[in-house]
């Protein structure tokens, strides 16, 4: 089985361009999630690799939904950026006490995104070639 | 109907050939980005046109490809001088007064129909810099300008648009309106200023 990386946004625009990105640019199946609440049943179903999920979203925002992917024992150490475009010093902040290993603000840059993930999978994806 | 399937199609061939660009590019060159977000627009655009939400579809990618969370797309009625607001997001009473109690020059900035990033610094802009205006797309109903996508303030991030949004801002000219105006009356979305 391919790992996985879980992409959260309830904009379909950016979850076109995280997938489209992923798909060409890594070996890993990309899992989608709309919410919160589906992220955190979608992490504890797939056990991703990674976690890329937007902040402002309905139902359980991004901050919400890492502070109880913190709380499970099997998603304590996935790796979890937040890609908001709230990018002013207190939202970076809250994120980071919600648990969350990095941020990323919106717009999304190619190059960027594509560090930020391979910084994390890098490992991973050499094994998993 | 078979309008707006041919305008989707259009919009998913011009998504085939964004995609196809992207994968020629590498992910350093800046290139990528912009072809990136040109296709990820054209591809929502052309799910927003078949789904009948393409105002819904603009504030999104306004807020998600272009980091603008202050935008309004306006009707213009040139017969009784009136604008009306078919969907906005973020933008204050006054910045609605400002578009609404101007109308003929805004109408006249409009009627340019050219896609404009708006420079305080440059002679010509500063009207619409002086209201606030940081970027107008003009939407055409066949040849004539009907509407246009007004986008005011930038998130903190962005400290202006750049010529990489150029590309961007003109899809959203040339798709935009044809969905609002030119086919069957669509669905209207309003999201009352934050």
């Amino acid at each position: 089985m391919r790992p996985k990386i879980l992409i959260v946004d309830d904009s379909v625009t950016t979850l076109l361009l995280e997938e489209m990105l992923l798909k060409k640019y890594t070996t890993f199946e990309v899992v989608k999630a709309r919410n919160g609440q589906e992220a955190v049943k979608a992490a504890l179903a797939e056990q991703p690799s990674l976690i890329l999920m937007d902040v402002i979203m309905p139902k359980m925002d991004g901050f919400a939904a890492c502070r109880e992917m913190r709380r499970q024992e099997k998603l304590r150490n996935v790796p979890i950026i937040l890609v908001t475009s709230r990018g002013e010093p207190q939202n970076v902040e809250e994120g980071f006490k919600s648990g969350c290993n990095d941020y990323l603000t919106k717009p999304i840059e190619s190059q960027e995104l594509m560090q930020l993930v391979n910084g994390y999978l890098g490992v991973e994806q050499q094994d998993a070639k | 109907m078979k309008n707006r399937e041919i305008l989707a199609e259009q919009l998913q061939t011009r998504s085939r050939d964004y995609l196809r660009r992207c994968h020629e590019t590498l992910p350093s060159a800046e290139r990528h980005t912009i072809w990136t977000r040109l296709y990820a627009a054209s591809e929502r655009l052309s799910m927003a046109v078949r789904e009948n939400n393409i105002a819904e579809a603009v504030i999104e990618i306004g807020s998600n490809l272009l980091g603008c969370e202050e935008m309004a797309i306006v009707q213009l009625h040139a017969d009784t001088k009136l604008m009306t607001f078919l969907a906005a997001v973020g933008i204050s009473v006054r910045q609605r007064q400002a578009l609404q109690s101007q109308f003929s020059r805004v109408a006249a900035e409009i009627n340019r129909n050219q896609v404009r990033l708006v420079d305080k610094r440059i002679a010509g802009d500063e009207f619409l810099a002086g209201i606030g205006v940081r970027a107008l797309v003009p939407l055409t109903q066949g040849q004539s300008a009907a509407g246009a996508i007004v986008f005011f303030n930038l998130l903190p991030q962005r400290k202006s648009f750049e010529s990489g949004d150029r590309e961007l801002l003109g899809l959203l000219s040339v798709y935009v309106g044809p969905s609002l105006f030119g086919l069957e009356r669509v669905g209207v979305t309003t999201h009352e200023p934050s």
